[in-house]
């Protein structure tokens, strides 16, 4: 274990908060939208831009954390600076707190998705940078091959971060060229850079998690992150059709979105190609929880942004789907149902590492994930009916939009529905997550001077087991063997270990354990 | 170098490179200028936020309809009505629609009939049954 991996952490942490967060606001905004008499305390203007940036700022947070907490374990280094990494955290926190602040305030810039006033853009670009500089020294300085598919994944993703968020610093005059510069982030941003780091992530996770080969991995994520390049920067161009740009953005944005499902394909060979190395299981409840939130990802990125976004893209029925409720739906099962489920698959996997999470929350935990998935479907496919009537009134027999929303609105309602099944699983979720959390809050967000200078992977491994040994009374015996193989590798770690001093504390520990051990296989027998 | 490496770094190269001339390509020579007055309805049309609602060319809210074109339904008189004397919200009994003042109004105005100026291959759509009428 890493000290950069206690330190990303606090990114996971914050992560789940403003899923939460989000749960609630969104519920609220659906409301307000079908009942716009009842007086919503925040208006829907500023809900909405709220509701939107912290779509674009979580998963962001969540990667971030998760690059921090991968990248380290893949090039088997800490990170060049650690003190970065917390003054990072800091600076996107307060970033992110002022922006949503300024939103409920009044300030918008007035640009979907980039509502946010300049100087907290330049600030989030900053935040970028710090992450970039931090990553690359480190990266430059590993040990490790150089064209480790895992480390290139995450540096490229990071480094186009910054390539493609500069241009929205400022407004332009020309709304055709605003639009141009804000897909860079909406599309660019989600479907490229965070697709390159969810990619390589992912990789690193499965290889920790089901222990497959690296080898048998490494070109199967070679084969994705160059399709996620190919496709997902021009596939832009499915945003631009109608924007005032040349006609041939036509052809080109429809030739690379249908390439686009490439990317996704791949990355589900390679998932299920890992998986089969072992036994499901075989595998603690957090490897069980946090496959099976990859598992939800993995179906909206075929269905929801694969399938869905492919025939959306096909420009003759762009041009009538364009702009209504069906195009929310796509973006809400392709931004929520791909990355919003990767981050929270990565973050609970993050979190629990040396927290040990009781075995009876589990259970909430899987009506979490159900909760969400079956909002999320709810959710998807209320706005596609509402989406599919809104072309037909509005776009095929000429209704006004006043008219239109009227008609379309019990399917609205179900939308809502969905929502708010939503809201409980992500209020659910978060609020494990928060409460087992809590009592070591301060472990948390301790500085890097202060974490434990040993690499005490071993013993964190141990002290999970034995903190399974307690909830499971049938596994116990393998269990244990695989406690006694542990013992035996830090006694011997210990003898060979000079600093005895650093050492002592940690041996009364393991003894306590072994101890501790010892009287559980009395009682059993 | 790998050669996997090389084709990964061949593939962000050429990506990047096409995607900017593109870009250029469609910026530079393609686009009007943007009359003064307009930039200023547009200044005001972001700070009013109508994008929450609203959507132009096709991005933005879904709740209150595209503007793209709204100037070539409503006209002047018709936009100006509407914006300085906001009816209601469609489903509101007491909700009205954003109050805009004469002079901002008619910035905005500008700024709509900029819009319909720019050519974006015809969109929106006209509905597919007038459409019809019209070639009887």
């Amino acid at each position: 274990m890493f000290r950069s991996q206690h330190l990303s952490y606090k990114y996971a942490l914050f992560a789940y908060f403003l899923f939460g967060l989000q749960g609630l606001v969104a519920s609220g905004g659906a409301i307000d939208l079908l009942f716009p008499d009842l007086g919503n305390p925040i208006p829907f203007v500023s809900g909405r831009a709220f509701h939107l940036n912290i779509s674009i700022y979580w998963p962001l947070i969540g990667m971030m954390g998760a690059i921090y907490f991968f990248f380290c374990q893949e090039a088997q280094q800490e990170f060049y600076s650690l003190k970065l990494i917390t003054v990072n955290f800091w600076m996107l926190a307060s970033t992110l707190a002022l922006i949503l602040g300024s939103l409920l305030l009044g300030f918008n810039e007035g640009r979907e998705y980039l509502e946010a006033i300049w100087p907290l853009k330049l600030a989030t670009a900053a935040c970028t940078v710090v992450l970039c500089f931090n990553l690359l020294t480190t990266y430059l300085s590993s040990d490790m091959p150089k064209s480790r598919a895992t480390l290139i994944s995450m540096v490229t993703g990071s480094v186009t971060l910054i390539l493609f968020y500069v241009p929205n610093i400022v407004s332009y005059a020309h709304p055709t060229v605003d639009e141009i510069a804000k897909f860079m982030v909406v599309h660019i941003w989600e479907e490229m850079s965070l697709e390159l780091i969810g990619t390589g992530v992912l990789a690193a996770l499965l290889i920790q998690v089901t222990k497959v080969e690296r080898q048998a991995v490494e070109t199967a994520i070679y084969l994705d992150i160059t399709f996620a390049i190919l496709a997902g920067i021009l596939a832009t161009g499915h945003h631009y059709y109608w924007i005032g740009v040349p006609s041939y953005w036509l052809w080109l944005g429809g030739t690379f979105s249908a390439m686009q499902l490439l990317p996704a394909i791949v990355l589900l060979y390679t998932t299920v190609k890992s998986l089969t190395f072992t036994g499901i299981s075989d595998l603690s409840n957090r490897d069980k929880i946090t496959l099976s939130l990859i598992g939800s990802s993995m179906f909206y990125h075929i269905f929801g942004a694969g399938f869905l976004g492919f025939f959306m893209a096909y420009p003759p029925l762009n041009r009538y789907v364009h702009g209504t409720y069906i195009t929310s739906a796509h973006s809400h099962l392709a931004l929520f149902g791909v990355f919003g489920f990767l981050v929270l698959a990565i973050c609970f996997h993050i979190l629990f590492t040396e927290i040990i999470l009781a075995k009876k929350m589990y259970r909430w935990c899987w009506g979490a994930i159900f909760a969400l998935n079956g909002g999320l479907l709810t959710m998807g496919i209320g706005l596609l009916i509402a989406g599919g009537l809104q072309v037909y009134f509005w776009r095929v027999i000429g209704l006004s939009i006043g008219e239109t929303n009227e008609l379309i609105r019990p399917y609205l309602l179900i939308r809502a529905f969905g929502g708010f099944l939503y809201a409980i699983g992500s209020l659910t979720l978060t609020f494990i997550v928060i409460k087992n959390i809590w009592p070591k809050i301060k472990v948390i967000f301790q500085s890097e001077g202060r974490i434990s200078v040993m690499n005490c992977d071993d013993l964190h491994h141990m002290h999970r087991l034995v903190g399974e040994l307690l909830q499971e009374e049938k596994k116990i015996e393998p269990l244990l063997k695989r406690i006694q193989v542990l013992y035996q590798r830090l006694l011997f770690l210990n003898k060979k270990n000079k600093r005895r001093g650093v050492w002592k504390k940690q041996i009364a520990y393991t003894a306590n354990i072994r101890h501790k051990t010892r009287e559980n296989k009395k009682n059993k027998l | 170098m790998q050669f996997r490496l090389k084709i990964f770094l061949a593939a962000i190269f050429f990506s990047v490179a096409l995607f900017s001339f593109v870009i250029y390509d469609s910026i530079a020579g393609n686009l009007s200028n943007v009359p003064s007055e307009a930039v200023k309805g547009k200044i005001v049309f972001q700070k009013k936020a109508c994008i929450e609602c609203h959507t132009i060319f096709g991005n933005g809210g879904y709740y209150g309809g595209d503007l793209t074109k709204v100037y070539e339904k409503f006209g002047s008189d018709g936009l100006r009505e509407y914006l300085t004397n906001p009816p209601l919200l469609s489903g509101a009994k007491k909700k009205q629609h954003i109050y805009v003042n004469h002079e901002e109004a008619e910035e905005m105005i500008d700024y709509f009939r900029f819009l319909q100026s720019i050519p974006n291959m015809g969109w929106p759509p006209r509905p597919v049954f007038d459409k019809k009428k019209d070639s009887e």
